[in-house]
């Protein structure tokens, strides 16, 4: 097996290096992450995995927190050259008192091929600060800036910057573990490369690793929201006329076909959590700007739906199925061929003759159909697509709520909801399979071509809005 | 049989874990399975992703039985072959004994070709035809009904009921469809179960004629003699390339003729049983079996699929964390502060320390005592300044003005220490752009508690600390 690329990672206090490697390693559980200083004590290991294979290790240290005394102790000590002093020093008493937690750092920074200086740019440059960089730079091994927190208002990057050369750290890479910037992760891995240029190979090998990795979560999370479209658009509730007439069962029916319809848009969006690293439920405390407030979000609202409809516009293709929500008492359901008439001729040029045929089949025996209408399908598409693209922007990192971002979905929102009716209207062809909403019929050889039809043009879609990109986290 | 056995694979092989990790996905597909210690059992044992999903499904395929199914479905197949076989050769001589006369052992040499070859040859078009569609990207592959008995066959009688089963059976087909193989193996299941059968009556055909004496002729109602001569003649082309003896026109309008005719007409029975029954058969098996071979490689789950992600997701998740050097001190380890307890003059000393250089400084408006007041950024000379400052003049009160929004580290705490044997008191005072907020003061004052300096009283309130 090659050599595993060995990368310690450095900073003062709290400056998000555990943060850091969760984002760097996809993984959540790693560490501890506090607002608390010193939180991390030890040095702790952690690899991030090409293929199933370790390719790079991470040290997350713990904090430098003393280095302007270290500094002058280490002047005091013998050695010609400054890794000698710090080596001497790592051999001295003080190096298991007053300094054991530098003392740490510093053993392990001999002991790496490179290490990423973690910075929290909303910190002012201080004295100490460069005295962490020259006690850094003391161990003679490349160090790599990482400014953290470059979003935040209070960020000093010019000034970060400015000091980062005078010390003679010429490559900075801006990257901030809570919400990474698009292609951050690469840029993280090139500048590395030029840094160590024998390992220049395999860093590319990680890079490109990342790009396939983040290809695939893509792909997976278009499949996901492919497969619950599909579903949706293929679930039915038959239940007989006399049922349907006593305000109370048909109220239950409505529900019970409401809560199927919400918890099957719920596990789907567990499932993209867990393609990006989170667990379930994590996904309240993800504070996605994107889609907070609406996880816990009832898609039959009639109000979301009017939103919806008015957001798509009267042109655009199903935006009169949306706007014909008008029997609150269904909300977002089609009755057979009973209810809106207008809509469902629509729904049957959509789709065919044959699931009108059975609809007046099932009319002649006095059994009606309850069905997702296309609107609630938009809506549905609408949100799963955005959780995804925002949780592909989501670091594993912090622990505080983000500021909000600029939403990417601000300015192509209509022409997203445009696009998504389409690939809705592509899920006529399961309106006519009830039996595809079932998980014994989840092998089906249509649906899976359908599931596949829709998860490219889903696809489409995303790369229009989001070109998929390694260092977008998560 | 043993072109079954080939088919199937050896144990262990790729194959096998393919299908078990495909038959636990679709287990998977009405709810997760409790797979914790499979999953770290498997990131120990193997490196590489598709191998840990294949030994994660392993442990808990065990835990189904899904191993000990599968190895008895492998153990069976075979023998469920070779019965279908023996079925449709009896059902082929119940055809073709409707056609001899059993009382004057008189054979029908046309009629039982007919029966013999009849159902075989319309099979036969049928599986091309269906394969010519698949290939054409219409219908999903039909024909080969036999091979599609036998494998539900197979299934039922050795898979055992519930959902295992039939989630090892789906496995099968899927991954077979996927690998585009699944008419081919069909197709090779088919074939194989009629060239048994056609060996079988070959067999019979050889014995029976060999030890009786048949007479063997023709007779029609309906057809022309000369439609005979033809269709003998057309039939006769392949065989007379083999050398095997054909009945010439003048025998076929005799009808019967001599022993030598009769034996020329009993071995072009045979000889066109084999060559239109056997032949086409084995030929079409051993392509369907090239075919398998050349393709078993893509036998693979199709680990884009969003269930494969998730697992590779949680894999990477559990990748340990090691612990490489431990924390062994733990957080106190200080001993009490030094104190002044010498003279000190009647002075406040204002020292901001580490502040962003924005702030306005020196704070207004200024305590009237206020004698020494400093503001450093904290390098190691400015720290020696103020401490030399410090020594000289004693002060009942120094005021350390630190940055609340900042993160208290050792240096401030060593800074706070070197200041308190040269003051009465020390407090400290947190300031910046902003009010600092009650949760800043909190962490600064537990900062404080667990560095052991208690006494050092931290405030936002600039009044609170004179």
């Amino acid at each position: 097996m090659a050599e595993i690329l060995q990368i310690a990672v450095v900073g003062h206090t709290n400056a998000g290096k555990t943060s850091l490697l969760r984002t760097l390693t996809r993984h959540v559980d790693f560490g501890q992450v506090s607002d608390r200083p010193g939180t991390t004590r030890h040095v702790e290991a952690i690899e991030l995995r090409v293929d199933g294979r370790a390719a790079v290790r991470f040290f997350d240290t713990p904090g430098l927190e003393d280095a302007v005394t270290l500094l002058q102790h280490l002047q005091l000590l013998d050695g010609a050259t400054r890794p000698e002093r710090v080596r001497s020093f790592l051999a001295g008493p003080e190096a298991h008192g007053s300094f054991e937690q530098e003392a740490k750092v510093l053993r392990k920074m001999l002991e790496v091929d490179a290490a990423f200086l973690v910075i929290d740019t909303r910190e002012a440059v201080l004295p100490k600060f460069r005295d962490e960089v020259e006690l850094l730079n003391s161990c003679a091994i490349p160090v790599l800036p990482v400014l953290n927190f470059v979003r935040s208002e209070a960020s000093r990057e010019a000034q970060w910057r400015e000091m980062l050369s005078a010390g003679g750290l010429h490559a900075v890479v801006r990257f901030d573990a809570a919400a990474p910037f698009t292609g951050a992760e690469r840029d993280l891995y090139h500048d590395l490369g030029a840094l160590l240029p024998a390992q220049r190979q395999a860093l590319r090998a990680v890079v490109e690793h990342l790009q396939r990795e983040a290809e695939g979560r893509r792909h997976a999370g278009c499949q996901v929201i492919a497969e619950l479209l599909v579903d949706l658009a293929a679930l039915r509730h038959t239940i007989d006329t006399a049922q349907f007439d006593d305000p109370l069962q048909r109220a239950r029916l409505v529900e019970t076909m409401h809560r199927e319809v919400n918890q099957r848009a719920q596990r789907a969006m567990d499932d993209l959590l867990a393609l990006h690293g989170f667990r379930e439920g994590d996904a309240a405390e993800a504070s996605l700007p994107q889609i907070s407030g609406r996880w816990a979000l009832d898609l039959f609202n009639p109000e979301t739906l009017r939103d919806a409809g008015l957001r798509l516009g009267t042109g655009a293709a199903v935006g009169a199925a949306v706007g014909v929500v008008a029997d609150l008492a269904l909300a977002g359901l089609s009755l057979g061929a009973g209810a809106a008439l207008g809509a469902t001729i629509g729904g049957a040029l959509a789709q065919g003759w044959g699931p009108f045929g059975r609809k007046l089949a099932n009319l002649a025996r006095g059994v009606r159909e309850l069905s997702v209408e296309d609107g609630v399908l938009v809506l549905t598409a609408d949100w799963q697509f955005d959780a995804m693209l925002a949780l592909e922007r989501r670091g594993h990192a912090a622990v505080q709520p983000l500021a909000a971002p600029a939403a990417p979905a601000a300015v192509g929102a209509r022409e997203n909801m445009a696009a998504l009716a389409q690939v809705v209207e592509a899920t006529a062809p399961a309106r006519s399979h009830p039996a595809w909403a079932r998980p014994r019929h989840a092998g089906d050889s249509d649906r899976l071509q359908l599931v596949h039809e829709i998860a490219a043009q889903l696809d489409v879609v995303a790369q229009a809005r989001a070109p998929v990109e390694a260092g977008s986290a998560g | 049989m043993s072109a079954a056995n080939a088919l199937a694979s050896r144990p262990g092989s790729a194959f096998d874990a393919a299908l078990l990790t495909e038959a636990v996905r679709v287990i998977e597909a009405q709810g997760p399975l409790e797979d914790g210690q499979a999953l770290r059992a498997a990131l120990v044992l193997h490196d590489g992703r598709p191998a840990q999903v294949a030994e994660r499904a392993r442990v808990l395929g065990e835990r189904l039985q899904l191993g000990a199914r599968l190895q008895r479905a492998r153990a069976f197949a075979p023998w469920v072959l070779a019965g279908i076989a023996a079925l449709i050769s009896l059902a082929g001589f119940a055809l073709a004994g409707q056609i001899v006369d059993a009382g004057d052992r008189r054979i029908n040499v046309l009629g039982a070709l007919a029966a013999l070859l009849g159902v075989h040859l319309l099979t036969l078009l049928l599986w091309l035809a269906a394969l010519a569609l698949s290939a054409a990207g219409i219908g999903a592959g039909g024909g080969a009904a036999l091979g599609r008995l036998w494998l539900q066959a197979t299934g039922r009688l050795t898979l055992g009921r519930g959902a295992e089963a039939g989630a090892l059976l789906h496995a099968l087909t899927s991954l077979l469809d996927r690998a585009r193989l699944l008419p081919w193996v069909l197709g090779f299941a088919s074939h194989a179960i009629w060239a048994l059968s056609f060996a079988v009556v070959i067999g019979v055909l050889l014995f029976a004629l060999a030890f009786r004496r048949y007479t063997l002729s023709w007779e029609t109602t309906l057809l022309s003699p000369e439609t005979f001569v033809a269709g003998v003649h057309a039939l006769s082309i392949a065989p007379a390339w083999l050398g095997l003896p054909v009945p010439d026109a003048a025998a076929v309008l005799s009808g019967s003729g001599n022993a030598g005719a009769q034996r020329d007409w009993a071995w072009w029975l045979i000889g066109c049983v084999a060559l239109y029954g056997l032949l086409p058969r084995v030929l079409f098996a051993g392509l369907c079996a090239a075919l398998w071979r050349a393709r078993r490689t893509r036998l693979q789950p199709d680990f884009d699929a969003p269930y494969y992600r998730k697992l590779f997701a949680r894999l990477d998740a559990l990748a340990p964390a090691q612990v490489v050097d431990p924390d062994t001190h733990g957080p106190a380890r200080h001993g009490a502060p030094a104190h002044y307890t010498g003279a000190t003059q009647d002075m406040l000393a204002l020292i901001g320390f580490e502040l962003p250089a924005e702030l306005p400084w020196p704070p207004h408006p200024l305590p009237a005592h206020a004698g020494l007041v400093m503001n450093i950024a904290g390098s190691a000379a400015e720290r020696l300044q103020v401490l030399q400052a410090l020594a000289q003049a004693h002060p009942r009160t120094a005021v350390l003005a630190c940055h609340a929004a900042a993160t208290p580290d050792r240096g401030t705490e060593r800074f706070v220490r070197e200041l308190l044997p040269h003051c009465g008191e020390c407090r400290l005072w947190l300031t910046g752009a902003q009010a600092p907020t009650s949760a800043q003061v909190q962490r600064w004052t537990d900062w404080l508690a667990a560095a052991g300096m208690s006494e050092v009283r931290c405030s936002a309130d600039w009044a609170g600390n004179d």
